[in-house]
């Protein structure tokens, strides 16, 4: 058997019972059996020696995975044969100096737990040291002081099996932290959180885990009309054990709180936990990735600025130009996951795999009116109207990617109005009509009472130039001649 | 700068001067040639342009500046070819305070994924520069695209220094007038879609149906370059288009005034 006692010192060199827990969740790493004493973690290593390189190669290993936990040169290690020994040894440690590994005779009674009740009397029968108390005959001292100072004596020298409690990792991490202060400014929460998250990194380690969301409480002064507690919940996109990032997204939601009263305590709880993808690193220096991955970004963006703002591109079931796309806010999540479809393409998911559901569905419900001859080659009603017959046929794929590569790349939604000079519609200059008209007319076989006003689209598209601009895709609103209004919808940029 | 002299040269002078301009020394950058870079450039897809620019290419790294006249002229078909060879990888570029909605359709049909573009909708300049500041720092980005108004000089050295650092391009959208601050960018463009007027002639250039883009490199890692490329930057699918409704709209001239469209499309369509 082989103990090491475990215990993180202060700057003043005074023994941290605090991250006693977090050191034994480390530990877990290096044995199944840890247990926590009084004031530090105690852990057997002896079936773990070998794997790990002996004791030196085992404490290094328990050093290097402690580091941002522990700073260096203030985490105390004590080994023994037993746990009182180890935990013995550990208590008569100086700082800067090396545990003197004295036997169990001679160390002193004040570091034994079960003879702290009878330090006076043991002091006046002469005992200072352990194997003093040893020498006693042993059903007097059972008569006068209890048994368990002997049993805590026989577990020492190895006469009697040990009973620990082994320490098992919780389901749900919640820690808290008396601040040293109040608080009184959301900023200031920070450097505590900061070390309420290096236990949470401990507990993932342990469970080999990353965490997807944590809430963050912090209690406040009682203060009239103030609720005594506030809240923070951050929900992450990928299981992390990234803690730097939690803290960063943390900074930015904390910058944004008003706290009405001083913080006294703050506590930190695990919501969510998924298993961690390893991964595979290169031996390649090249081919290491340097920077954040896009899920960080995306959720420090949002953060900021606001989910609402960061935005990515999905595919609409509509051949009415604003609706063919939506931009819609990049939750993280979907990053591993595909987005989901519009309905419609499902329903023709045989044709919606060389192309977007845009494409697709286009002939569904367009309905187009006869074309006029010679409109030009490949443009305009006739491209849609082969799509509308098959959407099967590949041919007519083809014709939908045409058709597409005639739309324009930039979209002014809503669409500005043009002013009108002398019957042409101008902007910078006036406009020159180059192709079209290209008729569009949506909504056709929905029913009516399915139609709101803004679905009834009845257009004549065309591309025009204008000296300035270069070339834009204007349309016409087909009303009667007195409303009519030309709009410009979009850029060929 | 290490210089190699021949050890006994009968005419040293002469020699030396043979040597330097003969020797490919790639830390010797002579003033009346593009700077040569150790890294080949990004293909800009455009024979044109390439042959204008340092490394043949866009910068790998670093900024560069586009100025236009009027926002959304021009960039997509100008930087199109080299933004999807970038998001061949699967990374995604960033369009940090577009001025208009990107088309998703349009890009997908120049071979632009839609699903690759990240666009942040970003109000003020300190925001546009910092989204664009940790968009460069992220390894799951390729390139990124920023649109700015104003900016001084410091942020935006910053900026390319991030982007060196992370060895990622960044493209500077600014207007036209900031062509007369002082950047730290090292490539900057001028675009443009009106026909200069001096005796380049549009017409001549691209038989005057598709409007090329002008596009005028005001600073470069070279001797300055006066002359403007016209650029043809339109798809092909709308080339095709315009050349064939030209031929037609020589047939119908009076086309021109759109109260008389609506009775061409009518005439037309009774034609079949």
């Amino acid at each position: 058997m082989l103990w090491i006692a475990l215990q993180a010192w202060s700057e003043d060199a005074q023994p941290v019972p605090e991250l006693s827990q977090a050191l034994a969740w480390q530990a877990l790493a290096l044995t199944p059996r840890v247990a926590l004493a009084r004031d530090a973690a105690l852990m057997e290593v002896s079936a773990s020696l070998r794997l790990f390189g002996g004791l030196r190669g085992l404490l290094l290993r328990l050093h290097s995975g402690t580091h941002d936990l522990v700073q260096p040169g203030r985490l105390h290690a004590a080994p023994g044969p037993t746990s009182p020994v180890a935990l013995g040894r550990l208590r008569l440690a100086q700082p800067w100096k090396a545990v003197v590994r004295l036997p169990a005779s001679d160390l002193p009674l004040a570091v034994l737990d079960a003879a702290g009740p009878h330090l006076d009397a043991l002091g006046r029968l002469g005992c200072r040291v352990w194997g003093d108390v040893r020498r006693l005959p042993r059903d007097g001292l059972a008569r006068r002081l209890g048994a368990a100072l002997l049993d805590a004596l026989d577990e020492a020298w190895g006469d009697r099996a040990e009973s620990q409690h082994w320490l098992q990792l919780p389901d749900v991490f919640e820690d808290r932290l008396e601040l040293p202060f109040g608080v009184e400014h959301s900023t200031g929460l920070l450097f505590a959180l900061q070390r309420l998250l290096q236990r949470l990194k401990a507990w993932l380690l342990a469970r080999s885990q990353g965490v997807l969301g944590v809430r963050l409480v912090w209690q406040m002064d009682a203060r009239r009309g103030v609720d005594r507690e506030g809240e923070l919940l951050l929900r992450l996109g990928e299981p992390t054990q990234d803690m730097a990032h939690i803290a960063r997204l943390a900074a930015e939601h904390l910058a944004r709180v008003q706290l009405p009263a001083p913080v006294q305590w703050l506590s930190l709880h695990s919501l969510e936990t998924a298993a961690l993808d390893g991964q595979s690193r290169s031996l390649l220096p090249d081919e290491q990735r340097r920077g954040e991955s896009l899920g960080q970004l995306v959720e420090r963006l949002g953060a900021r600025l606001g989910p609402a703002r960061v935005l990515r591109w999905q595919a609409q079931a509509s051949h009415v130009p604003e609706r063919m796309q939506q931009w819609r806010a990049w939750s993280a999540r979907e990053l591993t996951r595909d987005a989901p479809t519009p309905t419609l393409s499902q329903r023709q998911k045989g044709s919606s795999q060389a192309v977007g559901p845009s494409q697709t569905v286009k002939p569904s419900r367009a309905r187009v009116p006869p074309s006029p001859p010679g409109g030009g080659q490949g443009w305009g009603p006739a491209a849609v109207a082969g799509v509308g017959a098959t959407a099967l046929n590949p041919s007519c794929v083809q014709t939908s990617k045409a058709f597409d590569a005639l739309l324009p790349t930039w979209l002014l939604q809503p669409p500005l109005r043009l002013s009108m000079r002398a019957d042409r519609p101008c902007y910078e200059g006036p406009l020159a009509l180059l192709v079209g008209p290209q008729r569009l007319e949506a909504s056709g076989w929905a029913p009516v009472a399915q139609t709101a006003a803004e679905d009834f689209v009845m257009r004549d598209y065309f591309i025009a130039r204008s000296p300035q601009a270069g070339l834009l895709w204007i349309y016409r609103e087909r009303l009667p001649a007195s409303q009519a209004a030309w709009f410009l919808h979009g850029i060929f940029a | 700068m290490p210089l190699l002299v021949p050890p006994a040269a009968p005419r040293r002078g002469l020699r030396l001067a043979m040597s330097l301009s003969c020797l490919a020394l790639p830390s010797v950058w002579r003033a009346h040639e593009l700077a040569r870079s150790d890294a080949a450039g990004l293909d800009t897809g455009h024979p044109a342009l390439n042959a204008v620019l340092p490394g043949a290419g866009w910068p790998q790294a670093g900024l560069s500046e586009l100025l236009q006249p009027y926002p959304g002229c021009g960039e997509w078909g100008l930087l199109g070819p080299a933004l999807s060879r970038l998001g061949a990888s699967n990374r995604v570029t960033v369009l940090v305070a577009a001025p208009y909605v990107p088309f998703g359709p349009a890009l997908a049909a120049v071979s632009l994924a839609p699903s690759n573009l990240l666009r942040v909708q970003a109000i003020s300049a300190a925001e546009r520069l910092w989204v664009a500041e940790q968009a460069l720092r992220c390894a799951d980005v390729a390139c990124v695209l920023l649109w700015l108004e104003q900016a001084q000089s410091a942020p935006l050295r910053r900026l390319h220094l991030a982007a060196q650092e992370h060895a990622k391009p960044l493209f500077v959208l600014r207007p036209e007038r900031a062509q007369h601050e002082s950047s730290p960018a090292p490539l900057r463009l001028l675009l443009s879609w009106q026909d200069p007027p001096d005796g380049q002639d549009a017409q001549r250039v691209h038989s005057g149906v598709v409007p090329p883009l002008w596009v005028r490199v005001l600073k470069r890692r070279g001797p300055p370059l006066e002359a403007r490329l016209p650029l043809l930057t339109v798809s092909t699918g709308l080339q095709a288009l315009l050349t064939a409704s030209r031929v037609q709209a020589r047939r119908r001239r009076h086309l021109a005034a759109p109260l008389e469209l609506v009775h061409a499309v009518d005439r037309t369509a009774s034609l079949v």
